[in-house]
């Protein structure tokens, strides 16, 4: 992050490949949709959104999924301001890699960055062979809460529901953190105020 | 009520195909219909809209209830045909200025009912909540990526960077130097192209994907093998909007892994290059052990032959194989060889003594002694004489300056000089005749 002079937020997409991150991305940057499932290596696009008038430049670090790429994958993580962890709800198991994978690799390279989870696909709880099988709001949201995310979201980039709604609560973790960093250390620079 | 009830069903009946819209913009209600197959485009659609509530100059967000009752937008001629092919009975618009858009209201559960959503959209047109709130996004662009992982090595990373606008640069600086390559002759220092610099908070570094001492490889396909380094800086600067830079790390820690493991076997295959150049250190000296071998044994030969001069003449041959053993290379080593000289000096006072007790007893035995001693002697010089030429080895040359040197300083005693002139030997002689 940087000044509010010109303001910055550095964005990851992380969770189990084919849960939709890619997807989501390219529905918030570009309103399409991917035509086709191609696994991503490491992607790295920047977007100018406005919040109170004021421009922020959004960074935004999609990742690699499969095993095969866990070794570039940290090379995202670098001066991170919000994490999405992403899971789909046609897939329990990688809900259940949330609390078992991801958080443990996220906590490892950014101990205090905020995260956020995101529930994706919801389009296949309407319609679609996963609908039986799709994981209900509440199990999210405990999972959510396990891991300690600051917030839950859910969308599907498909049918383009949620999808501003998640980017806009990223945007607003990051910003609302860093103004309540400047304001601590303002704080701790002026030690008089306390008394 | 009635009678918009009753249009509503004059309409239907007059056109299967047109889809009802009601429209809304702020407290003002439009009705019309569009046709359900071919509706147009977004842009004509908007242009109706704006026509329709004589809204001019003036930005506007339109949004749609979809048929599970959520606020989708309408911007594009995609989403557009989508909410006009899915309405059931009919398409509801809701219309908001640019400014004054709530996205928050976008999304899943966010109009149950139709009340709710009027009631939302009035308390937001009402009251400005402090809700913080992001426009859709702009300009948006590719920033950094990584490609081709699968056809390439898995020590090398091939690397996107799209450069945006015109005044930002890349963000590094490259510089010449010198890797080393694997040959079938063994292993090569070549020229080679680095990154020497990272501009702070510039595009590559901010990237992550580029580090200080990579190697590149190629740029935009064509390899830098050969290249001067203004050569590839002109090849970036080409194609420095999309350039496509394929690298070695020097960190070789973010790598793919694959469940192969080339990895490992690409280290074996480093450690096998160096078992290769040790065996082509050590048969230098295994050359010089052999040499070392010849040359004792010709020595202790001419001793063994001579019983009363082989205690003068061992200590120094001792000491002269030391010598050979040695490593050249070492200065220490030079300079132990040059104390042996000292010490043969001692020994030599005994043995005269001995030499003149034999004369005493025996005369036929002394006369025997200092024969084979003379011949003995001269077969030494002419071997020595023979060696510099024989052999190439730069121990062994030095080897025989060191034994130049011990009979240089043998030479140089009275007592053992008296020894070697045939006038001595008279001497010794006429002594024992009276």
């Amino acid at each position: 992050m940087n000044g509010l002079t010109e303001t910055s937020v550095k964005c990851v997409l992380v969770g189990d490949c084919a849960v939709g991150k890619t997807a989501l991305l390219v529905r918030f940057t570009s309103e399409t949709f991917p035509d086709s499932y191609r696994p991503t290596v490491y992607e790295n696009t920047g977007v100018d959104v406005f919040m109170d008038g004021i421009q922020i430049s959004l960074g935004l670090w999609d990742t690699a999924g499969h095993d095969t790429f866990r070794q570039i994958r940290p090379m995202s993580y670098q001066d991170t301001d919000v994490v999405l962890l992403c899971y789909s709800v046609a897939n329990p198991s990688s809900l259940n890699n949330l609390r078992h994978k991801w958080i443990a690799e996220v906590r490892e390279y950014l101990p205090k960055v905020p995260v956020l989870v995101v529930a994706t696909q919801t389009d296949h709880r309407e319609m679609g062979p996963y609908r039986a099988n799709c994981t209900t709001s509440p199990e999210g949201k405990q999972v959510a809460q396990e891991i300690r995310a600051k917030g839950y979201l859910e969308c599907s980039a498909l049918s383009n529901r949620g999808v501003q709604q998640v980017f806009e609560c990223a945007v607003r973790t990051a910003v609302n953190r860093a103004r309540r960093q400047t304001r601590r250390r303002l704080l701790n620079l002026n030690p008089c105020k306390i008394s | 009520m009635n009678r918009s009830f009753n249009k509503s069903q004059s309409l239907r009946s007059l056109n299967m195909n047109a889809v009802e819209v009601k429209s809304k913009y702020g407290a003002e209600f439009r009705r019309f219909s569009v046709d359900r197959i071919k509706p147009g485009k977004f842009e004509e659609f908007y242009k109706l809209i704006m026509t329709i509530h004589r809204i001019a100059n003036m930005e506007v967000m339109i949004g749609y209830a979809d048929i599970h009752g959520d606020l989708l937008p309408i911007n594009n001629d995609e989403n557009f045909s989508k909410a006009v092919s899915t309405a059931h009975p009919l398409l509801r618009i809701f219309i908001q200025r640019q400014e004054e858009v709530d996205y928050s209201n976008f999304g899943t559960s966010t109009l149950t009912r139709k009340k709710k959503a009027v009631v939302t959209l009035r308390n937001d047109l009402n009251r400005k909540r402090p809700h913080i709130r992001i426009g859709m996004p702009q300009d948006f662009r590719p920033v950094s990526s990584i490609i081709d992982v699968d056809i390439l090595p898995e020590s090398h990373r091939r690397v996107r960077l799209y450069r945006y606008g015109s005044d930002k640069p890349l963000g590094f600086y490259i510089r010449d130097g010198t890797s080393v390559r694997v040959t079938p002759h063994g292993l090569e220092k070549v020229p080679g192209i680095f990154i020497s610099r990272m501009v702070p908070g510039g595009l590559a570094e901010s990237t992550g994907l580029l580090a200080v001492n990579d190697e590149v490889l190629e740029v935009n396909g064509i390899e830098v093998t050969g290249k001067t380094l203004d050569q590839v800086t002109d090849m970036m600067i080409a194609n420095s909007h999309n350039l496509i830079v394929t690298v070695k790390p020097v960190n070789q820690r973010n790598n793919v892994v694959r469940s192969s493991r080339i990895s490992g076997s690409s280290g074996q295959s480093s450690d096998s290059s160096g078992s290769v150049g040790y065996p082509a250190i050590t048969v230098p000296t295994g050359a010089t052990a052999i040499s070392h071998g010849y040359s004792p044994e010709d020595l202790e030969s001419d001793e063994e032959s001579d019983i009363v001069i082989e205690s003068n003449i061992k200590r120094p041959s001792r000491r002269s194989n030391a010598s050979v053993a040695s490593n050249a290379s070492r200065s220490q080593t030079q300079t132990t060889t040059v104390t042996p000289p000292s010490p043969p000096t001692r020994p030599q006072t005994r043995p005269p003594s001995t030499v003149s007790t034999a004369s005493f007893h025996s005369q036929p035995s002394f006369n025997g002694t200092v024969h084979n001693s003379l011949s003995y002697k001269l077969h030494k010089d002419l071997t020595l004489q023979h060696h510099p030429y024989h052999s190439s080895n730069p121990a062994m040359r030095e080897s025989n300056g060191s034994l130049h040197k011990i009979l240089s300083s043998l030479r140089t005693d009275p007592r053992h000089s008296l020894a070697l002139p045939r006038g001595g030997v008279e001497e010794d002689g006429t002594v024992i005749t009276l």
